[in-house]
């Protein structure tokens, strides 16, 4: 099932829309402005040419009855529809059209050049020009009105206005359509990428989100995703490892006890018999314990919930009594186990995790080398300024094949001798208590020549 | 000595109260939490083993109630939950011990006559079995008057065997009360091996009959010889 990022589809379309609109409509209002600004220019232009046309042609004649003449002509010449001409300020020549609109109301100060705008009682707007000269001839004093009605001349303003209200209009709707279009093929990636890790579960850990463009972000975002899934993977694969070999683990000593009891069973025997069983049965019951014990001290470790008691530690005397203690087991073995302190070395850490963590080494060490070795604890500071407790011996070694993952869980190095003891915890056990105080534990084996182990605590 | 078990896992109940009687105590069952607490506040007893998963009533619970009602019999806690919270958890209440399942039995044993001594100090001087004896001031061993040269740890080994005589003491014991590790997990067995091994050297093989036994898949004990 798909789900769609509608949300943010909408939400990017509206924002582009809205963006579109904001540029339209502010367009549109500069566009409008001007062109009124220039149709009220031009219309002034006119009408004072109109004005001083009129003047000019009274100028020309002579007489006042040419004048109206001409005049008359001008208005059945239908260039000029509303006029007017005052002859000392008396009414001279009013056009037909003026007396119709009823301009002799727009009339003010006529003495004076000048101009404004007159709305009439059914709410038109015109525009009054008035323009005065004194006739050289006769010596009257013309004034000569004429006007226009603004809304005519301003048509053009309306289809302008008409256009642009529409214009805005398919604008917005384009840039709706088109923000909504482009905002899903943008978001188209999310949503493969959402289908594709919805495909993903813990059984196909190993499908990996498509990359189409590893620059972009959404490719980033899909690498970043891959590389969670590669880890995730990883842990998985070691989750069922360690589930397998659990299962394994504790199957053995199961199966033991089982056929032991079984066997003791069928056969039946004397008392003492009867003891030899249980006794081995209950040894099965004790390994059982130890690993269980031993998982469960892990299963803390990884969550955190350990006790935890830091103190300054005295390394030095943690290595001697460590080594003391154990050294019964060398000594049967014929080993030298030996402990050199360069100083007084300490760590803030937990005394009995590091305690554990070191005897586990140690025993390790006597465990795993041949009798007559050599193991040396050495307790010194770095010159990095960890406090170092290292464990090194002469035995065969580690083979490179197991380097890498001897501290899993469950690994245990194969050899010709067999050890019984050990489920292969103790190292694993070891790093998590060295990390648990913040150290690590370091390890450097040449097969042949010996094996060292180091815990750094900083 | 009577003691109430409180245990609603049949197999474990079982055990415990067979291997109790066959130490010679009396011992009462309860298989659930209500049960248990009805019959310590109904009849006296001289220690409480209690369960903290029961049916009904949990452990901690019936500890409290007890508590409460100023009983001051000794409670031993047997429980599979080991983290540090539940072990304060529960001596904060009121208990007396703590033990984690699994235990070993001679484990159970010990901590049972610790809890039922306390409060009788007897401050032994010398520890004698058989012809056996330890000083306890002089740091002397002897058998058969043949003074026996121990190390220190092999001493501390010695008596504790000779403490418990007769009773199984398990590694785990020994782990906790002579190397004083605090952790069940240290793998320290074989220390304590090699030392048995050490002491019975000593001890045992200059003699007619050995004294220290191994229980298999137990631990051991010091045992007079039979005559």
């Amino acid at each position: 099932m798909s789900r769609r990022p509608v949300s943010i589809r909408v939400f990017l379309t509206l924002w582009f829309a809205g963006a579109v609109a904001g540029v339209l409509f502010v367009f549109a209002l500069g566009t409008y402005s001007l062109v009124r600004l220039n149709l009220d220019h031009r219309l002034d232009e006119r009408l004072a040419d109109q004005a001083e046309g009129l003047v000019n042609i009274i100028r020309d004649n002579r007489r006042s009855s040419s004048i109206r003449r001409d005049i008359d002509d001008v208005e059945e010449s239908e260039i000029l529809p509303l006029f007017q001409v005052r002859q000392d300020g008396e009414e001279f020549f009013t056009s037909r059209d003026w007396r119709h609109v009823g301009l002799d109301e727009a009339l003010g100060d006529v003495s004076v050049d000048s101009s404004w705008v007159w709305t009439s009682a059914e709410g038109r707007r015109f525009r009054v020009h008035t323009l005065t000269d004194i006739h050289n001839r006769t010596h009257n004093t013309y004034a000569v009105t004429v006007a226009e009605d603004v809304e005519a001349a301003m048509g053009t303003l309306r289809s302008l206005e008409a256009f642009m209200v529409g214009g805005f209009l398919v604008g917005l709707l384009l840039a709706l359509a088109g923000g909504y279009f482009l905002a899903g093929r943008v978001l188209r990636p999310v949503d493969e990428m959402a289908t594709a890790a919805e495909a993903i579960t813990a059984r196909s850990l190993s499908d990996r989100l498509p990359v189409r463009n590893p620059d972009d972000e959404f490719g980033r975002l899909a690498i970043v995703f891959n590389q969670v899934l590669e880890r995730l993977e990883g842990s998985f694969e070691q989750l069922r490892r360690f589930n397998t070999d659990v299962s394994h683990a504790l199957r053995t000593p199961l199966t033991a006890l089982r056929s032991t009891g079984e066997v003791r069973l069928q056969e039946g025997g004397d008392v003492e018999q009867l003891r030899e069983t249980i006794g081995s049965m209950l040894e099965e019951a004790d390994r059982l314990r130890v690993l269980v014990s031993n998982l469960l001290a892990l299963a803390r470790a990884e969550s955190g919930d350990m006790a935890q008691q830091t103190e300054e530690l005295d390394l030095s005397a943690l290595g001697t009594e460590v080594t003391e203690s154990l050294a019964v087991l060398a000594e049967e073995k014929d080993q030298s186990l030996s402990v050199e302190a360069e100083g007084h070395v300490t760590a803030e850490a937990d005394r009995d995790g590091i305690r554990h963590a070191l005897i586990n080494l140690v025993d390790n060490a006597i465990r795993h080398t041949p009798e007559g070795t050599r193991i040396r604890v050495r307790i010194f500071r770095s010159e990095q300024g960890d406090a170092v407790i290292e464990v090194e011996d002469d035995g065969p070694g580690i083979p490179r094949a197991d380097q890498e993952r001897i501290f899993e869980r469950f690994h245990r190095v194969e050899t010709e001798q067999h050890h019984p003891a050990g489920a292969g915890l103790g190292l694993a056990i070891t790093r998590w208590l060295v990390s648990m105080n913040g150290g690590r534990v370091e390890m450097e084996s040449v097969p042949g020549e010996g094996s060292t182990f180091r815990i750094l605590l900083g | 000595m009577n003691i109430l078990v409180v245990e609603d896992e049949q197999k474990v109940a079982e055990a415990i109260c067979s291997g109790l009687e066959a130490e010679g105590y009396e011992v009462v069952h309860a298989a659930t939490g209500e049960e248990g607490f009805y019959l310590a506040l109904s009849r006296d007893f001289d220690m409480l083993l209690l369960d903290l998963m029961l049916p009904e009533r949990d452990g901690l619970e019936i500890l409290r109630s007890l508590r409460e009602k100023d009983r001051q019999v000794p409670v031993l806690i047997l429980t599979a939950r080991d983290s540090v919270k539940d072990r304060v958890k529960g001596l904060d209440l009121g208990a007396d011990d703590y033990l984690v399942k699994p235990f070993a039995f001679p484990e159970l044993l010990a901590r049972i006559r610790a809890l039922l001594r306390r409060g009788r100090t007897d401050q032994v001087l010398r520890l004698k079995q058989g012809d056996l004896e330890m000083d306890l001031l002089t740091r002397r061993v002897s058998r058969e008057e043949e003074e026996i040269h121990l190390t220190d740890r092999e001493f501390e080994l010695l008596e504790y065997l000779l403490r418990n005589a007769g009773h199984t003491v398990s590694r785990e014991m020994l782990a906790r009360d002579i190397w004083e590790e605090p952790d069940r997990l240290t793998p320290i067995d074989n220390v304590i091996d090699v030392h048995i091994a050490r002491l019975r050297k000593k001890v045992d093989r200059p003699f007619e009959q050995p004294m220290i036994h191994t229980v298999r898949g137990v631990g051991y004990v010091l045992k007079e010889p039979a005559a």
